[in-house]
Formats: structure tokens, C-alpha cells, sequence
């Protein structure tokens, strides 16, 4: 278990490592709260839909597999929204289309949830849970970073005062080249640690 | 009127194709399009296969989603629904392609199954339909078959561009960190860039 703990927030980190995920992490990032809340739900589908999954996993054929994944996952997703739509109503709101879009996330489609085929239901649970709190740390990185440089504020206070923000981080090719830059020190960084 | 309500549709197309693209705006599809187009020729198959399930997609999707879903307040079954409309197609179309050209179904056949999950899908489909997020105005049939149609040409055309853009990395010196999915990111931040001058048309 400890060993799997060090892949999921290490070695194979979901989105930083592996790259799964890039959709949310490109969209919803351009506010710190939006990160949060994005990671979050995507806890709760991830670690749901690999408890039921793994569970039933006797009735479900294998050729049904990812049809049956897809459509736990979507009523997860479903789940998620309607907490969302009743508790943050105008977070719902901003995140739009990309929470019933985990349903076909690519967290849960990724390697190591191959495995929830194979282990018992409260261990795919966990390895769900891990998942979903280590994407949460990664989008919440991303999206402070984006927040800080693209509207100069952290969770909506005020940074610097009087210095102008650069906007173009919190427009979509902002997106694109924070994750590339997030990815190219990620992989320096690997580089250096293995020699 | 006719002729308005033409030019109408073509700001609409044009608005999905280019200053709301698919991928480039709204992020999705952005796995196929950088795997995809590991192997020449691929992209474009699979982008028009996507496209015209979008498309068909949306016209059993919107009947369902304005008929019944939302005058019946159940909106929060969009995904479950359309998911479902989305599996079935993609079922179809491989039986399709089996019968047409056997040739075309060895090369993309190991893709088609896992489009069941491609966010371009199921995310064409509810922007299309008006759904996902914020319920209220549904958009009429025809425009959301036109908003569909041309979502999925924009889906093609970024899957094109980035593969043209992969065999021209291939022959420079990328630095040994940005290799691979960084520079691609890059890259799409690029024509994100280029497509953002087009904002306000449409």
C-alpha cells in the first residue's frame, strides 16, 4: 500500500507524469477555486465509480467492460452536478460541461484503474480516492499559478496592488503554455533526479 | 428571410469552427489529437469519424433532451442519456466501417471502441444540444445540427494541423525536457493564439 501511495503522488502522477486529465486541467484552471472545486468532484466520480465497478465486477462481461464504466461514471458525474448545482450554484455554473465530462475522463479509463477488474471493491476505492487527491493537488497548483499571474489574485484577494495582470495567462493559450511549461520542468526535474 | 436566416447559420459555423474551436477552446478531444497523430494519415480518419458521430449523435440527442428531458425537469440525465446515443453510434459506425471498407476497419480498429469515451463526443454533444451547466434556452434542431456539423470540421482541422506539426518536430532539436507532449502544448497554445484574433466574429 505505502508503495502505491509513492506512484499515485510521485512516480506516476496522474496528471503531471502521465498526462492524464489534460482536458479539466486546461479548462477549468484559470481560477484557484474553480481548480479546487473541478479536483474535487473528480475525487468523489473516481472513487465511486471504482467502488461500484469493482464490486459488480462478476456481473459485468468483458467485452461491456468500458460501456460499463462509462455509464457508472456518468452517474457519478451526475451525482457531482447536482451537489454542486444545490451547495456552489455559481461554481456549477462557471465549470458548465466539464462535470459531466468526467464521465469519460481519462483518470478512469487510465493503466492502473485496469486493475480495478482485478482487486477487491475497498482497494479500488482507495486507489480511486488517491487518485482523485493527488489530481486535486496537481489542478490546484495549476490553477494558483494561473490565477496569480493571469488575474494577480489567490483564491480571489488581491496580490500586488496596482501591478497589471498578465491576461493572457487566464485565456486558453495561456493554458496551453502554463502546461507546457508545467510539463517541460516536470520532466527536467525527473531527468536531474535520476542520474 | 431565407437568405437571413443563411447568413445566420454561417456565423454560426463559422463561430464553431474557429472562434469557439472544439479543441482549441474548449480543450477536448486533445488526446486523440495528439496520439492520433503518431501515425500519418490516421488523424483525418479518425476526425471524421468523430465528426459525423457528433453529428448524428446530436440529431437523436436533441429530440430526446428538448421533448423530454427538460420539460420533464430532468436535466441531470442528460450525460446518462447521451452517452448511451453516443455507444450505440459508435457500435454502428464500426459495423459500418466493416462492411464499407474492411481496410479502413483494420487500420482505426483498435480506436473505435475506446471513442466511447472521448470527451470530443459526448462534449459536442452537449454543447450542441445546449446542454451541461446552465439549462434555460435549448437551441432550435437546425442550428444545433449546423453548431454539431462544424464543431466536428473544427475537430478535424486541429487533428490535421497537429499532425502536419508532429512530422515537422520530428526533424528539428526539440531540448530533451519539452519533447513529446510539452512542445505539442505549446504548439496548440500557438494556433489558440492565431484563432483568438478571431474573436468577436461570429
Amino acid at each position: 500500500m505505502k508503495e502505491e501511495i509513492s506512484r499515485i503522488f510521485a512516480t506516476e502522477q496522474p496528471l503531471l507524469v502521465l498526462g492524464l486529465g489534460l482536458c479539466p486541467a486546461l479548462a477549468v484552471t484559470a481560477t484557484a477555486v474553480d481548480g479546487l472545486a473541478m479536483g474535487l468532484a473528480t475525487t468523489l466520480v473516481l472513487a465511486g465509480a471504482n467502488l461500484i465497478a469493482s464490486a459488480g465486477k462478476g456481473l459485468i462481461p468483458e467485452k461491456a467492460r468500458i460501456l460499463c464504466l462509462v455509464i457508472i461514471g456518468a452517474a457519478f458525474a451526475s451525482v457531482a452536478q447536482l451537489l454542486l448545482r444545490r451547495w456552489w450554484p455559481a461554481i456549477e455554473l462557471r465549470l458548465g460541461i466539464y462535470v459531466p465530462l468526467i464521465a469519460v475522463n481519462c483518470l478512469l479509463f487510465s493503466r492502473s484503474t485496469v486493475s480495478v477488474w482485478k482487486s477487491a471493491a475497498m482497494r479500488s476505492f482507495f486507489r480511486g480516492l488517491l487518485m482523485g487527491v493527488s489530481f486535486t493537488l496537481s489542478l490546484l497548483l495549476i490553477s494558483v499559478a494561473r490565477e496569480a499571474i493571469g488575474s494577480n489574485a489567490v483564491f480571489g484577494r488581491a496580490l500586488v496592488p496596482g501591478a497589471a495582470p498578465v491576461a493572457l495567462v487566464a485565456m486558453a493559450p495561456g493554458a496551453f503554455f502554463t502546461l507546457a511549461l508545467v510539463f517541460g520542468f516536470v520532466n527536467f526535474w525527473r531527468s536531474r533526479s535520476k542520474k | 428571410m431565407i437568405s437571413m436566416h443563411f447568413t445566420q447559420l454561417a456565423l454560426l459555423a463559422f463561430g464553431a469552427v474557429f472562434v469557439n474551436n472544439i479543441v482549441v477552446f474548449r480543450f477536448l478531444g486533445l488526446c486523440s489529437a495528439f496520439s492520433e497523430a503518431r501515425k500519418p494519415g490516421n488523424s483525418a480518419m479518425v476526425g471524421i469519424t468523430v465528426a459525423a458521430i457528433m453529428t448524428l449523435a446530436t440529431l437523436f440527442a436533441w429530440p430526446i433532451n428538448a421533448f423530454f428531458l427538460v420539460p420533464l425537469h430532468l436535466d441531470h440525465m442528460q450525460v446518462l442519456i447521451f452517452i448511451i446515443i453516443v455507444a450505440a453510434l459508435v457500435e454502428l459506425s464500426e459495423l459500418v466501417m466493416l462492411s464499407i471498407s474492411p481496410a479502413l476497419h483494420v487500420r482505426l480498429g483498435m480506436h473505435l471502441p475506446s471513442l466511447i469515451a472521448n470527451c470530443a463526443l459526448l462534449g459536442g454533444v452537449l454543447l450542441s444540444t445546449g446542454s451541461g451547466g446552465k439549462t434555460g434556452d435549448i437551441p432550435g434542431f437546425i442550428e444545433s445540427l449546423v453548431t454539431a456539423a462544424s464543431m466536428g470540421a473544427g475537430f478535424v482541422l486541429i487533428m490535421v494541423l497537429i499532425e502536419g506539426i508532429q512530422e515537422r518536430l520530428d526533424l528539428i532539436n526539440v531540448p530533451a525536457p519539452f519533447r513529446g507532449l510539452p512542445i505539442l502544448l505549446a504548439c496548440a497554445g500557438f494556433i489558440a493564439l492565431a484563432f483568438l484574433g478571431l474573436t468577436g466574429i461570429g
